[in-house]
């Protein structure tokens, strides 16, 4: 089967510019995703898992190999590929039914569509009584639910999401993590989500990409937890260790590789 | 986590203008109290000359006496009209220029080098040679206001837009915008507050320029006034001139400030 999302030996270099050496940050990248997946990309900060969500998203460019989406060279952004920001990116002068309603005015939809969709996915994520505010009057969590409503509104075939829940605070996280997986069963659709955080990969995830230093996928995990998931059960916690313990290795792997 | 920040009930609010000004105004009105007393003072004890610096009373007499034999509004119109003027001219250019030159390198080839070099020259430094180029008419004096207003409008659009937030560029993107949307949706809503900040710094500056344009080159304004009120020495007109041209920037600014409360209400309301 061939993956809705393929990446081919992609390779990122960094800077090079005069007195500043160049930075590899991805070299020989390869993995693919399957339509409807639910894959973590798991690693330590500075590992390059972001940057290769930015090339799915079509934000930035590999300087060697292809990423592709349906058997298609991705060149740049586009709708099909919905994003969700770590610092959300809602437009602030805007309230939070317009920043939901813009993506669907550019897909040209006729007005009563546009707000028949846009109750819809703010009543999804509980904001339809904040819909008047801007973003500045929002909490954190109410932010991030109001990106991931305009990111839903205009239904991507891929949700890419930048360690999302990265700057909110744990309960906010856990809640938003299961309302993430509330909708997503609902509606599925394939989701790449970015983290460093073991247990949220676990909780989410299908599939776990475990990447080390220097941009390698050192792991390639299923996750064997059945859904609905509980934190605190034995298989959940089992899985977290062995992710965890792959974890490490590839860190110290990493760690050993730039020393030597 | 998701507590209610009450909105503030619309129509609370008196008006916007008022609420801004009413805490200042009563410095103005205490300084203006303190200086009158001085000139009562002196008036007995001659610490200075008081042909020299009139009081308070005196300059707004000299206002009213002009306002009585009519000549007072046709100076005041006369700036204003400058001003607007050549204010809208300078808004639409620079923003224009602004936005090629972000935008298009070729703009930036050809516009950026010409502008920079001509930018640090004092605009009254030119005043002079614009005399010469246009004659001593309307057309001079719209000219130098636009010119001396239009660096101030470009280079803070121009900074502005080159500091429009790149995420929200790349969220443009990925929800399938177009070049028109993100222009007007993103880059526009975020480079307008600045470019409003631009307006009223180069309002403050057309006053300042319009003046010495009136020095040199006009028989009526608020800047013809002052001068040819020097040549008979009337300090009061001179110095009511001068407040004028004050509340008139003062009163410019203050309308600009509630116009900017009014438009960019996603800046001040926040969450709490």
């Amino acid at each position: 089967m061939v993956g809705q999302i393929v990446v081919e030996q992609v390779g990122k270099t960094f800077g090079g510019r005069p007195g500043s050496p160049a930075f590899t940050a991805i070299t020989g990248l390869s993995c693919e995703i399957s339509e409807n997946e639910f894959v973590c990309l798991l690693g330590p900060s500075g590992c390059g898992k972001s940057t290769l969500l930015g090339f799915i998203a079509g934000h930035d460019r590999p300087t060697s190999g292809r990423v592709s989406f349906k058997g298609r060279d991705i060149r740049g952004p586009g709708p099909e590929r919905g994003m969700v920001f770590q610092q959300y990116a809602l437009f602030p002068w805007y309230t939070v039914q317009k920043n939901v309603s813009l993506g669907l005015e550019a897909k040209r939809l006729d007005r009563a569509r546009i707000d028949e969709i846009t109750e819809r996915v703010l009543k999804a994520v509980n904001l339809w009584e904040h819909r008047d505010r801007f973003p500045r009057e929002l909490s954190g969590g109410m932010k991030q639910r109001a990106a991931i409503a305009r990111t839903l509104a205009i239904e991507p075939e891929v949700m890419l999401m930048d360690e999302p829940f990265g700057a909110l605070d744990e309960q906010t996280r856990e809640r938003l993590q299961d309302e993430l997986l509330g909708i997503w069963q609902k509606s599925r659709r394939t989701v790449v989500f970015v983290t460093h955080s073991v247990e949220e990969s676990v909780v989410l995830a299908d599939r776990i990409l475990v990447m080390g230093r220097g941009g390698r996928i050192v792991s390639d995990m299923a996750n064997p937890v059945p859904r609905p998931r509980d934190r605190l059960s034995n298989d959940f916690i089992d899985f977290e260790r062995q992710v965890q313990l792959k974890l490490r290795e590839a860190e110290q792997a990493g760690a050993s590789a730039h020393r030597g | 986590m998701t507590e209610i920040t009450g909105n503030p009930p619309a129509g609370k609010k008196p008006s916007l203008i008022l609420e801004l000004i009413s805490p200042k105004i009563f410095t103005l009105v205490a300084v203006m109290i303190a200086w009158q007393f001085l000139s009562v003072a002196n008036d007995r004890w001659h610490f200075y000359n008081a042909t020299l610096v009139p009081s308070p009373l005196g300059i707004l007499a000299a206002g009213i006496d002009l306002w009585r034999q009519g000549t007072l509004w046709p100076h005041i119109a006369a700036s204003c009209i400058r001003v607007l003027e050549g204010m809208a001219i300078a808004i639409p250019i620079g923003i224009l220029l602004a936005y090629l030159v972000a935008t298009y390198r070729w703009a930036a080839v050809i516009f950026d080098p010409i502008i920079e070099l001509v930018r640090p020259i004092p605009s009254l430094a030119l005043l002079p040679l614009f005399i010469v180029w246009f004659g001593i008419g309307e057309l001079t004096k719209i000219a130098f206001i636009s010119y001396s207003a239009f660096f101030i409008i470009y280079v803070a659009t121009l900074e502005a837009i080159r500091d429009v937030d790149p995420i929200l560029m790349r969220a443009a993107g990925s929800l399938g915008f177009s070049p028109r949307q993100t222009a007007y949706h993103v880059t526009f809503q975020a480079v307008f507050p600045h470019v409003m900040v631009a307006v009223r710094i180069a309002l403050a500056t057309s006053w300042f320029v319009i003046v010495g344009a009136e020095f040199l080159a006009a028989n009526e304004g608020l800047g013809y006034l002052i001068n040819v009120s020097r040549v008979w020495f009337q300090i009061n007109t001179m110095m009511a001139g001068a407040a004028l041209i004050g509340l008139l920037g003062l009163g410019s600014n203050y309308l600009l400030l509630s116009l900017e409360r009014r438009l960019f209400a996603w800046r001040d309301r926040t969450h709490s």
